[in-house]
């Protein structure tokens, strides 16, 4: 029911691309306040770099200036939109040749961790060390299982969504992020998490 | 079956481990005012591409007023050929044999002098001579000319006969010379 107003609510951003140049680019803007977040975290999952994310969300709506004059043709705008920026970033990453360093989020975050949390020293170690492990193994991943597990994890796109973004089928959907989980599970109890703790 | 519950407990705890990762991942926040800057990044993008686009119409139609002067100059070309300008031929007859003669032997200072002519323009000029009374404007005669002039109106007979008999010596002159011409290339 949501979903479907907000193909509605898409629809009507659109519509107004029919009318001229000045629609047009209410309608762009409009997608940009609405879907901006979306595009930079789509990005964000696959090129795990703040700035090269604002750059492929930047690239992602200047394609979407070039092809303006078929936003009206656009059913969806946000699958449109997630379609557009999975591409942009995968393409990016392609580019870029190299996996990028794992950001540490705060260089200073598991002393206080340790500082705050009732936690003890080692148990909060091992936690970050398995949390690298896990970002490790998602990039591992083959694409088609990778596309489908980061996407579903967004907030804002559902099962269906994900599915019209990557042009598969909702259920090709689900069955992929419970066999890419699989795997992850797999290889970390290889690699000796979970066991101990 | 205690290890069957350790491996189900495992199995549930790197389920969170995953779900807490990706939950990370998907929360990514951008800096404040990505949408502006977005904006912003659009409207240069934009601006860019019209200015680019108003500079081909610009180049496009320079081109095609380029190439409007250059027909139209080619087609006013081959329209009106240019004037060549010719010798004209003095309108009293001595003039006139005297210009011819000067014609004939004319030096090659004097051909050093005349305006190279193009070919076509040359063929044009030969087919005009015939009425050569235009340019230079006729001299005034000399003495001699006017005396000469004057004897010929008042006694055209006797004039006939001078002329006939100079002719006849001239005649006599260039004979004598071929003959010379011949005795020497003969007697080498």
């Amino acid at each position: 029911m949501i979903e479907g107003r907000r193909v509605l609510a898409g629809e009507a951003i659109l519509s107004g691309a029919a009318a001229g140049e000045c629609g047009r680019d209410q309608a762009i803007e409009r997608l940009v306040r609405e879907h901006s977040r979306l595009v930079y975290r789509i990005a964000y999952a696959v090129l795990r770099q703040h700035h090269d994310a604002e750059d492929a969300a930047q690239e992602t709506f200047v394609r979407v200036l070039r092809y303006s004059s078929r936003l009206a043709l656009v059913e969806n705008p946000k699958t449109w939109l997630a379609r557009i920026a999975w591409r942009v970033a995968v393409d990016r990453n392609k580019r870029r040749g190299h996996d990028p360093a794992i950001p540490l989020d705060d260089p200073q975050k598991p002393i206080s961790e340790i500082a705050s949390s009732g936690m003890g020293a080692d148990a909060t170690l091992q936690r970050s060390q398995l949390a690298a492990d896990i970002e490790k193994l998602i990039r591992a991943l083959p694409q088609k299982l990778r596309a489908p597990l980061v996407l579903s994890t967004l907030q804002e796109m559902t099962p269906r969504e994900v599915a019209a973004a990557l042009d598969l089928k909702e259920a090709a959907v689900r069955s992929r992020v419970f066999r890419a989980r699989q795997i992850l599970k797999e290889k970390l109890l290889q690699r000796g998490h979970g066991v101990t703790s | 079956m205690k290890d069957d519950n350790e491996n189900w407990r495992s199995r549930d705890e790197l389920d969170r481990a995953l779900d807490a990762v990706l939950a990370k991942c998907a929360a990514a926040e951008p800096r404040v005012g990505l949408e502006d800057r977005i904006l912003a990044n659009l409207r240069t993008v934009e601006a860019r591409a019209a200015d680019r686009k108003w500079w081909n119409w610009r180049m496009v139609t320079a081109l095609v007023v380029v190439l409007i002067v250059a027909v139209a100059l080619a087609w006013r070309w081959n329209k009106h050929p240019p004037i060549v300008k010719q010798p004209a031929v003095p309108t009293s007859p001595a003039s006139a044999e005297a210009l011819r003669h000067e014609s004939k032997s004319g030096t090659s200072g004097e051909k050093a002098m005349r305006p190279k002519v193009p070919h076509a323009v040359k063929h044009a000029a030969v087919a005009v001579n015939a009425k050569l009374d235009v340019f230079p404007s006729p001299l005034p005669l000399s003495e001699q000319e006017k005396i000469l002039a004057i004897y010929v109106s008042q006694y055209p007979e006797h004039a006939a006969l001078l002329a006939e008999a100079r002719m006849e010596a001239l005649r006599q002159q260039d004979e004598e010379r071929r003959r010379m011409m011949a005795a020497q290339d003969s007697g080498q």
